[in-house]
C-alpha cells in the first residue's frame, strides 16, 4: 500500500483570504463572525454570519471560459486550489504572449485528480426572482422550464450544481484521473479527502487535488438553516455567538470558504524534492444510521470513524496529541462528541487536546472537513494547537484539554506527533482523517 | 494484499416502466419505451420537450416508516423505495440481518436539488420581488411564518443515504456522489473497491435521478443535449436514437437503480442468489473541456482501459476484446460521436455494441446502474440488448463503421459470454467504466 502525503495548502476563510492568514487568525482567537453583509439581514431572526470579505478571485485560478459557471463557493474553491497548487511546486509557471500565466505541471495527468467535498448549491433569491417574475402571477409555475429554456445564455444548473467545482478544477488543471464530487453535508469534505487518500494508497492516481468549497451566507441556505432553528441567535454578540463545549451554546453560526489539499504519493513527493507538510495516514468512515440531524447518544459512528483511522495509521489512541473536533455549539452534537471521543481515548486523557476551530471561523458545512484538517496539519508543522475561544464553561465531566481561549504551543520534549480531524454531517455521514508528522530518512534523501 | 471478489446479490430499478426487474428487462428486450407527454404539471409547459420518463406515482406504502415522507423529495422516495427493494433481493430486510452492521456500507449517486424542492420559498421570493429587485427584509421578516420549516432538510441530497441507511442499519463506509450522471456507476465502483480491499463485506450501491423538471430541461434544451421532441415528427418511442445517424438529443427519464455488492464468500455463507460478480472499474476524466463542445473523450479511453486491464479482459496489443458493450449512448450527437472515437482506439473491431437509453432514456444518474443491470441480463441469456431506433451507421467522421458495424436494434445471440464492459460518460466529461462477468 503506497502512503500519502500533503504537499500543498490553500485557503480562503473568514479568517484571511489566503492559507497563512487563515491560521494566524484561529491561532489569536479571532472571530470571523459579524453583521451580514451579503444582503440586507436587519429584519432576519439570525443577522450575522462568518463572512470571506474583500475577496478577489485571480483570473489566474480558473479558463476565463469558464467565468459563467461561478458562484461564491466555487470562486472560494478554485482560489483555495490555485494557492495550494503554486505552494505543492508541481506547476511550473512561464508569461504567455497575452498577458496571461500558463502551467505546466509536473505530473502525468491520467494519474491527476480532483476530489471536492461540495455544498448544496441553492439557487440565489435573485436567481430564482429573475424566473419568477416573468410568469403568470398563477402560483403554479407551469412554465418555469420555458423561462429557463429562452435564457439561452444562463447557464443556471451548471452554475449552481454541486459537481461543477470539480468539472472546473480538472479543466483548470488537465486533470484526467478520477475526479469526484463528495456531498454528505458536513462530512462531505472529509470523505472527499478521505477518497483521494485511498485512490493514491491503492494507485489510481498519483498526485489529487482534495478539499472542499461552501457558502452558507446566501439568503435561501441561511434561510433554510434558521427555518430549522439550527443557528445562535445571539444577535448582540456575534463574535461570542460560536461557543463549542460551552454551557450557554445555543446553535451554531453559518460561514463560507474553502481549503484544498494536494495529496502526492509519498514516494513520489520524496522523488522530486517536494516540501511535506504531513503524511495523511488514517482515515474512517461510518454512517450513524440513526437520525437525520441528530447524533445517537451513546457517539457510535462518531466513534468507530475515529477507531478507524487510528488502525489504519498503525497508531494507538495515546499517539494522538490533537482533535480538531467537528465541535459546532449546537447543544446534542457537542455533547455526544465529547462523549464519543472519551469513548476512544478514555477519560483521563488530560494530555490530550480537543478544540473546536468553529469557535472562530464559524461552520463551513461541505468545506469544514478540509479547512478543520488543514488546521491539524498546520498545527503539526508549527506545533501550536488553536483555540476554542468563548468556551466560558466547558461540558462537565471530560478531563480533556479543550484549549480554551489561547492557542497551545507544544515543546520538542514532548512534541506533537499526530492529529485527527472529526466531520459529522447531517445525514449521518461521519469522517475521521489523521495526520503525522513526516520524515524522510537520509537513505531516501540520498535515494 | 489480496483482493476479494465481488459478487452481485441483490438488484433493484424503478422506471417509467414499473419498478420490478422482469417488467424493465422485458421493456429493454422488447423496445417498449413509457416515455410519456410532459408539461404544465412538471412545470414544462411551452418547453420544447413533449416527453420524457416519469415514474408512477412512488408507492409511499413501501417506506418503512411512513412519516419520513414529510421530508422526502419524490426523487428521495423513488431512491429509497429502490435501495430497500434491491436489499430485499438480496434476502436482507429491515432488521433480519445478522452480519455486522459495520461492515455494511452504501453508496449513492444522486441527483442535485431542484427548483421544484424549493417551492416552498416561491410564494414568499414572489411577494418579495418589486421591480425586479429582491427584497431580503421583507423576506426576512416574513420567512418564519410562511415558509415550511423543514425545506432545508428536503434539500439535503443525501438523503436516500440517511434513510436507507436507517433502515437497514447501515453503518459502514458510504458516500453520496454529485458527479452528473456517472453518479451511480461511480457509486457501485466504489462499493466494489470497498468491499475488494476488505473496508466492507457488503455494500448497497446505485444512483437516483429525477430530472424531469424546470431546470433540467430548460438548460437542457438551450444546450443542444435535450432532443426537442415537440418539434419532432416523430412518436415518443423513436426519438432517443442511440449511435444512428439521426440522432437529435436525448430524453430525460426518472428512475432509480440499485445493486447488492457483497464479498462472494460472505454470500456464498448465508447463501445468497449471485447474479453475477464485478471484475474490473475504472474512471477518468477528460480534462480541459466545454459543456457540449467536447472533441474526444479521453477520460473514457482511459476507464475503459483501467477496468479492462483490472478485469483481465483480452488484450490484443492495445485493443481490448470484452464479449460486449452496454455504452453510454444517449443519443447526444457529439457526446455518442466522442465515445464511438473512445472504442475505436481501445476496443477490438466488431466488439457487439448497445445502448438500452432508447427505451430507458436517460436516467440520468441511475442511468450507469441500470445499464449494469441489462449487461447482467445479457450475460445470463447470452444475447445482446437491442438498440431501438439505430438504423443508419453514424458516418460522420467516417471513421465508425467498423465499432458500429456489431450495432443492432434487433437482440443478437452471443453464446458462451462472459465478460461485459459496461460504460457511462457525464455530460462535463467525467467517465466511469466497469467490467461485469457471468456467475
Amino acid at each position: 500500500m503506497r502512503r500519502v502525503v500533503i504537499t500543498g495548502i490553500g485557503a480562503v476563510s473568514p479568517q484571511g483570504n489566503d492559507r497563512e492568514s487563515t491560521w494566524a487568525g484561529v491561532c489569536a482567537g479571532r472571530s470571523g463572525a459579524g453583521p451580514i453583509t451579503q444582503f440586507e439581514a436587519s429584519t432576519w431572526p439570525v443577522k450575522f454570519a462568518c463572512e470571506v470579505r474583500d475577496f478577489e478571485l485571480s483570473a489566474d485560478a480558473y479558463l476565463p471560459q469558464h467565468q459563467k459557471y461561478l458562484n461564491r463557493p466555487s470562486e472560494f474553491g478554485l482560489a483555495a486550489a490555485y494557492e495550494a497548487m503554486m505552494d505543492s511546486g508541481l506547476v511550473t509557471s512561464r508569461l504567455a504572449v497575452d498577458g496571461r500565466t500558463e502551467n505546466a505541471l509536473a505530473c502525468d495527468p491520467e494519474l491527476f485528480g480532483i476530489s471536492v467535498g461540495a455544498g448544496i448549491g441553492a439557487v440565489s433569491p435573485k436567481e430564482l426572482a429573475s424566473m419568477l417574475r416573468s410568469l403568470a402571477v398563477d402560483g403554479n409555475y407551469t412554465e418555469l422550464g420555458r423561462v429557463v429554456q429562452d435564457q439561452t445564455e444562463s447557464r443556471i444548473f451548471l452554475r449552481n450544481h454541486p459537481g461543477t467545482l470539480a468539472y472546473l478544477l480538472s479543466s483548470r488543471w488537465n486533470a484526467q484521473g478520477p475526479v469526484t464530487t463528495v456531498h454528505t453535508a458536513c462530512a462531505s469534505s472529509g470523505q472527499s479527502i478521505g477518497q483521494a487518500m485511498l485512490q493514491i494508497q491503492r494507485g489510481e492516481a498519483d498526485v489529487i487535488l482534495a478539499g472542499g468549497a461552501d457558502s452558507l451566507a446566501g439568503e435561501l441556505l441561511l434561510a433554510g438553516f434558521c427555518l430549522l432553528g439550527a443557528l445562535s441567535r445571539r444577535n448582540d454578540e456575534p463574535q461570542k455567538a460560536s461557543r463549542p463545549f460551552d454551557r450557554d451554546r445555543d446553535g451554531f453560526v453559518a460561514s463560507e470558504g474553502a481549503a484544498m489539499l494536494v495529496l502526492e504519493n509519498r514516494d513520489r513527493a520524496i522523488a522530486r524534492g517536494a516540501k511535506i507538510y504531513a503524511e495523511i495516514a488514517g482515515f474512517g468512515e461510518t454512517e450513524s444510521a440513526f437520525r437525520i440531524t441528530d447524533l445517537p447518544p451513546d457517539g457510535r459512528g462518531t466513534v468507530e470513524a475515529m477507531q478507524q483511522a487510528i488502525a489504519m495509521a498503525g497508531l494507538s489512541p495515546n499517539d494522538i496529541g490533537y482533535i480538531n473536533a467537528h465541535g459546532t455549539s449546537t447543544e446534542v452534537n457537542d455533547r455526544v462528541e465529547c462523549h464519543a471521543v472519551q469513548r476512544v481515548f478514555g477519560e483521563q486523557r488530560t494530555d490530550l487536546c480537543v478544540s473546536s476551530t468553529k469557535s472562530t471561523t464559524g461552520h463551513l458545512i461541505s468545506a469544514a472537513g478540509a479547512l478543520e484538517l488543514m488546521f491539524c496539519v498546520l498545527a503539526l508543522r508549527d506545533q501550536k494547537v488553536p483555540p476554542t475561544i468563548n468556551l466560558d464553561h466547558p461540558i462537565p465531566g471530560c478531563a480533556f484539554d479543550f484549549v480554551a481561549h489561547q492557542a497551545k504551543q507544544f515543546t520538542p520534549e514532548k512534541p506533537l506527533r499526530a492529529a485527527l480531524s472529526n466531520s459529522i454531517g447531517f445525514g449521518g455521514s461521519n469522517s475521521a482523517v489523521l495526520v503525522k508528522t513526516h520524515r524522510t530518512s537520509p537513505a531516501e534523501v540520498t535515494q | 494484499m489480496k483482493l476479494r471478489r465481488v459478487a452481485i446479490t441483490g438488484i433493484g430499478i424503478s422506471t417509467a416502466v414499473g419498478d420490478d426487474l422482469a417488467t424493465n428487462i422485458a421493456s429493454w428486450r422488447e423496445g417498449r419505451t413509457h416515455f410519456g407527454e410532459v408539461g404544465a404539471a412538471s412545470g414544462l409547459a411551452g418547453t420544447a420537450v413533449k416527453y420524457a420518463g416519469e415514474c408512477p406515482e412512488p408507492p409511499v406504502s413501501r417506506l418503512p416508516d411512513r412519516k419520513v415522507k414529510k421530508i422526502l423529495t419524490r426523487k428521495d422516495v423513488i431512491g429509497l423505495v429502490t435501495a430497500l427493494g434491491a436489499a430485499s433481493d438480496a434476502g436482507i430486510k429491515p432488521g433480519t440481518q445478522n452480519f455486522d452492521p459495520e461492515r455494511f456500507g452504501m453508496y449513492v449517486g444522486a441527483g442535485s436539488t431542484q427548483i421544484k424542492d424549493l417551492t416552498p420559498y416561491f410564494p414568499l421570493v414572489r411577494q418579495c420581488v418589486q421591480d425586479g429587485v429582491f427584497d431580503s427584509l421583507k423576506f426576512g421578516s416574513e420567512m418564519m411564518d410562511l415558509v415550511n420549516p423543514m425545506v432545508v432538510l428536503q434539500t439535503l441530497m443525501n438523503n436516500t443515504l440517511c434513510f436507507a441507511a436507517i433502515a437497514l442499519d447501515i453503518r459502514g463506509v458510504n458516500s453520496n456522489f454529485m458527479d452528473f450522471n456517472v453518479s451511480g456507476l461511480r457509486a457501485v465502483g466504489e462499493a466494489f473497491r470497498s468491499i475488494q480491499t476488505g473496508r466492507a463485506d457488503l455494500c448497497l450501491a446505485g444512483g437516483v435521478a429525477s430530472p424531469v423538471e424546470p431546470f433540467h430541461v430548460g438548460t437542457g434544451v438551450n444546450s443542444g443535449y435535450l432532443a426537442r421532441s415537440a418539434e419532432l415528427p416523430w412518436s415518443a418511442s423513436e426519438i432517443l436514437r442511440p449511435y444512428d445517424r439521426q440522432r437529435c438529443g436525448t430524453v430525460l427519464s426518472e428512475g432509480a437503480a440499485f445493486l447488492m455488492l457483497e464479498d462472494e464468500s460472505h454470500a456464498r455463507a448465508r447463501g445468497a442468489r449471485i447474479w453475477g460478480f464485478i471484475d474490473g472499474y475504472g474512471t477518468g476524466s477528460d480534462g480541459p473541456v466545454e459543456f457540449m463542445q467536447e472533441e474526444s473523450a479521453p477520460g473514457l479511453s482511459g476507464s475503459v482501459k483501467r477496468a479492462c486491464r483490472e478485469a483481465g479482459v483480452n488484450c490484443d496489443g492495445k485493443l481490448y476484446t470484452p464479449d460486449l458493450i452496454i455504452g453510454h449512448g444517449n443519443g447526444v450527437s457529439r457526446s455518442d460521436s466522442v465515445e464511438l472515437d473512445a472504442y475505436t482506439s481501445t476496443m477490438a473491431p466488431g466488439t457487439p455494441l448497445a445502448s438500452i437509453k432508447a427505451v430507458t432514456g436517460e436516467l440520468g444518474e441511475a442511468a450507469g446502474v441500470a445499464s449494469c443491470i441489462a449487461a447482467l441480463d445479457a450475460l445470463l441469456c447470452e444475447s445482446v440488448p437491442p438498440t431501438f431506433n439505430f438504423s443508419a451507421k453514424d458516418d460522420l467522421l467516417g471513421s465508425h463503421r467498423e465499432i458500429t458495424s456489431s450495432i443492432s436494434s434487433q437482440a443478437q445471440a452471443i453464446p458462451g459470454v462472459r465478460q461485459a464492459l459496461v460504460t457511462q460518460r457525464s455530460f462535463l466529461g467525467i467517465s466511469c467504466s466497469l467490467v461485469v462477468s457471468k456467475a
